[in-house]
């Protein structure tokens, strides 16, 4: 196969993978190369951070990417694809009529779409309309999403939005002559209204309505119309983004829209729902695949540096100081997360300061999953609630396929560059409580991104490098709902039968390398459920991992650590520290 | 990950500055022309605030009837009460009437919604000099830079916006209260006083966002960070040296993207006649560093070797690092990440 040459212009960023193979099937990561994003200032032009990408890979490769000259990628030598979040991503204001209905469901078709949603707007958002016409005012996004009523309904709410609009005549962000993009996904009848209001003022898309009725949602529509308009008018006015589109074999992605698309993949694989959780620095993305639907949600405030110090002010200080195997001060623990704020870039270089950042990190998931939840679209389909915070979502794996969480996958620093597997482990089970059987991952060098455009010129390549380069495997997790309980595994390994047991409220972790796959049958306490009812066993496989597989007794929904002695006792017997 | 240009303490160096509208306007200078920092060098005019009239609710009629109705058309000025139009009543009864909440002009008239859209007057912005020197150039309709000669501190945080005032040892109305560690109930004092704002090396987080509860607009600046870190010695030196005389502050911070620091620039005599700054300091063996993360944060020292391959340190990560000999003795491995250049 030809190989395929891919960036992610992200935020801070521009990594480049090199993705080849005898036969596609057989694809794999040749190599990686990376260098700071110049979408701003000095440079302000995309381009050359991804050319400075490139010529790391060919460093990392020897092999030679870039045209004679240096000045392009070489076709000849690579199809060449990207995707990319770079100065700010695609950042987009909604509005729709009811926040609960046709708003609600026009942020998830922009979410969905890749989309950092500034602010969503409604008729019943508790703004006076001036307010609200000097909020749209002040906001600069790419472009700007409008719903509003169901097909055949009321037109006044629409129009009204239309003209808050048209009032504020918000400025694209990127500057221009342009006029501001606008999707219309709201009652067909209101178009009329709508382009009373916006005609000549904005760059005016009519597309089908995310709500057409009240109980039915349609998002494709909006959200293929946001990629075009992204494609034709926030790209081409984005600094070098004009060189770069005309580089690429195929339309350039924003990075959680390509994302999106490698999870769908993942569950369509598996048979399984999967969840993905990307920690960044500012926010945490949250993607799931329940029962075959998608969903993306942003934290915006739940990252691990910017946003610090907001993740700390929501879950508390004393929540966070609950998952340290030390004891350390609320002031304490607020000077040095703040400080992680201001200088976002520092890494921890003492055990302490690694264990508060592990520990800030599960609160930050927690609340990213709390806000997933809350952003669900409704349906049989919406998750069940549980957690320490009341809110928190649990991915439930039930045993045997067909329904429920089989692979939960973890990415961002935090998560994938944690000294000990072990560690991200422990982080994605305390933060999001995984019950019954479980896959635990995580995507070592964030190539969920690369793997999605990949997968819309080949797919056997994106399916092949996902499972062989990306996706790290930790192990496996048990964990039974209800309250603290024994679990009983017998594993037949291949040198014969073993029995493995936790105690009640305890942790076990059993060494199981990665590719092996061991028949296994779980028993729960009493009281306690895998999935198919309380105290009754369930025949699994359980993969291995870098950590193996883990027995989690400590019930669900989690209790928080009784002191430093019981958390710092959960984290040795994971492996994770000391 | 490579060390982060370190924040800028010079004693004396070229500082210019942008004063741009955020909205086109006309600038009021012209380059050379010497400034005051209270000068105001470009002014513009916001466009008055936006009222929605719902005429069709106050006429009692449906929205598409409401235009029929009005006695003003788009694009007229009317005056606080003016009738906008009047309404059938029911049966003909009660004509209702729909008078102008405010001053301003019609913008729009919508048969959709059945409201018209009112727009106030116009305010003016306007931007001052906030440095005293020179005009360097000239943005048309923008704004305009200003340049001078001076000390010029860089924090690594801050709160509030710009203010002017003499730089001082002491909590005094309206000045800027210099002090090593912003301790205790240092903040409560400072707003008790009226200072104009507080430069510290640090302070508890607590404390600062107990000083935005009580006063959200607080200028604080802090050179090194949070907790009981106590001003650099050459931060404290420059500007030890310059007590009484006013200074420019800015808290204004951007951490995210297009980082943007708070500052203290004390300008010197000779304003206008700018030495040009020099190249941003590399990462090199024999550059001075500070340390911005435990272990040894704030201490300072100079790079003494640079391994090209990752190491392990203490947290169990494997980083690149750097070795550092500190000021005082001693040598020390830390991240690459973790230290600051010094200018």
């Amino acid at each position: 196969m030809k190989p395929y040459l891919i960036t992610d212009c992200g935020s801070t960023t521009t990594k480049a993978l090199l993705i080849g193979g005898d036969r596609r099937e057989e694809a794999r990561l040749i190599a990686a190369g990376e260098a700071p994003t110049t979408v701003e200032a000095p440079h302000a032009d995309v381009t050359v951070g991804v050319l400075s990408a490139i010529a790391a890979l060919e460093d990392a490769s020897g092999l030679r990417l870039r045209a004679p000259g240096g000045a392009r990628p070489d076709p000849a030598a690579a199809e060449y694809l990207s995707t990319s979040s770079a100065g700010g991503g695609l950042q987009m204001l909604v509005a729709g009529a009811v926040g609960r209905l046709s708003a609600a469901s026009a942020e998830r078709a922009a979410l969905a779409a890749g989309a950092i949603v500034q602010r969503t707007f409604s008729v019943d958002d508790g703004l006076a309309v001036h307010e609200r016409i000097a909020e749209l005012r002040r906001l600069r996004p790419d472009m700007a999403l409008l719903a509003g009523g169901t097909d055949g309904g009321g037109v006044r709410h629409a129009a009204e939005m239309a003209e808050a609009l048209a009032a504020a005549a918000p400025e694209p962000r990127l500057g221009g002559p342009a006029r501001l993009p606008v999707v219309f996904a709201g009652n067909r009848s209101a178009r009329a209204a709508v382009v009373a209001a916006l005609a000549g003022r904005c760059a005016l898309r009519m597309v089908d309505n995310v709500r057409p009725d009240l109980d039915r949602e349609r998002l494709g529509p909006a959200r293929d119309a946001i990629h075009e308009l992204f494609m034709e008018h926030v790209m081409a006015r984005a600094p070098g983004y004009d060189r770069l589109s005309a580089w690429v074999a195929a339309p350039v992605l924003p990075t959680p829209s390509a994302v999106g698309v490698t999870v769908r993949a993942a569950a369509e694989r598996l048979g399984r729902d999967v969840l993905a959780v990307d920690i960044g620095g500012a926010t945490t993305d949250v993607f799931t695949v329940t029962a075959g639907r998608y969903h993306r949600s942003v934290g915006a405030n739940f990252g691990m540096s910017y946003s610090a110090a907001h993740v700390l002010r929501e879950a508390g200080a004393a929540a966070v100081a609950g998952w340290l195997p030390v004891r350390m001060g609320e002031r304490e623990i607020a000077d040095r997360v703040a400080n992680k704020m201001i200088r976002p870039t520092t890494v921890p270089a003492t055990p302490v300061d690694l264990l508060l950042e592990q520990a800030l990190a599960r609160e930050a998931l927690r609340l990213a999953l709390a806000h997933h939840r809350r952003t669900l679209p409704p349906g049989p389909e919406a998750l069940p609630v549980r957690g320490r915070l009341g809110a928190a979502l649990a991915p439930r794996g039930t045993p045997g396929g067909g329904g429920g969480f089989g692979l939960v996958i973890g990415g961002g620093g935090v998560l994938s560059h944690a000294p000990r597997r072990a560690q991200a482990a422990l982080m994605l089970l305390d933060a999001f409580e995984p019950t019954g059987v479980v896959r635990l991952g995580v995507d070592g060098v964030f190539m969920l991104p690369h793997l999605g455009v990949l997968r819309g010129r080949c797919a056997e390549a994106a399916e092949a490098v996902f499972w062989r380069d990306c996706l790290i495997p930790l192990g496996t997790v048990i964990a039974a709902s209800g309250p603290p309980a024994a679990l009983t595994v017998h594993l037949r390994l291949p040198g014969g039968a073993r029995r493995v047991a936790v105690r009640a409220g305890g942790l076990l972790r059993v060494p199981q390398a990665s590719g092996a796959v061991v028949p296994a049958e779980c028993i729960p306490g009493s009281g306690a459920d895998l999935g198919a009812g309380p105290g009754r066993p369930v025949r699994v496989e359980l993969h291995g991992g870098a950590v193996g597989i883990l027995l989690d007794g400590r019930g669900r929904p989690l209790r928080a650590p009784a002191g430093p002695a019981e958390m710092a006792a959960w984290l040795a017997a994971a492996g994770a520290w000391p | 990950m490579s060390a982060a240009l370190g924040l800028i303490v010079s004693a004396d160096r070229a500082v210019v500055r942008r004063r741009r509208l955020p909205i086109p306007g006309r600038v009021l200078v012209a380059e050379g022309d010497k400034v005051g920092a209270e000068d105001i060098v470009a002014r513009a005019l916001l466009p008055g605030p936006l009222l929605p009239v719902p005429v069709a609710a106050l006429f009692g009629c449906e929205p598409g009837e409401a235009a029929a109705r009005l006695t003003v058309a788009e694009g007229d000025a009317v005056r606080e009460g003016d009738i906008l139009g009047r309404g059938p009543g029911i049966w003909g009864l009660g004509a209702r009437e729909a008078r102008a909440p405010m001053a301003g002009v019609v913008e729009r008239v919508s048969r959709a919604t059945g409201q018209i859209t009112l727009r106030g007057a116009a305010r003016p912005l306007e931007v001052a000099a906030h440095l005293p020197g020179v005009v360097s150039g000239v943005v048309p309709g923008e704004g305009a830079d200003v340049a001078c000669r001076a000390a010029h501190v860089q924090g690594v945080f801050g709160t509030g916006g710009e203010v002017r005032g003499p730089l001082s040892a002491e909590p005094l109305p309206g000045a800027v209260w210099l002090l090593g560690v912003a301790a205790g109930d240092d903040l409560a004092r400072a707003a008790a006083a009226g200072v104009a704002a507080v430069v510290a090396g640090g302070t508890g987080y607590a404390d600062l966002r107990a000083a935005e509860a009580r006063r959200p607009d607080v200028v604080v600046i802090l050179t090194e960070g949070f907790g009981d870190l106590p001003m650099a010695e050459p931060t404290r030196r420059i500007l030890s040296a310059h007590m009484g005389r006013t200074v420019s502050v800015d808290g204004t911070t951007q951490i995210r993207a297009g980082v943007v620091r708070p500052e203290v620039v004390v300008p010197l005599p000779g304003a206008g006649r700018a030495m040009p700054a020099g190249p941003p300091p590399e990462l090199r063996p024999g550059a001075r560093v500070r340390i911005v993360r435990d272990p040894g944060f704030g201490r300072r020292g100079h790079v003494v070797q640079m391994p090209a391959l990752p190491r392990a340190v203490d947290s169990g990560a494997v980083v690149r690092v750097l070795l550092v000999a500190l000021d005082g003795g001693g040598v020390v491995v830390v991240p690459r990440a973790n230290v600051e250049v010094e200018g």
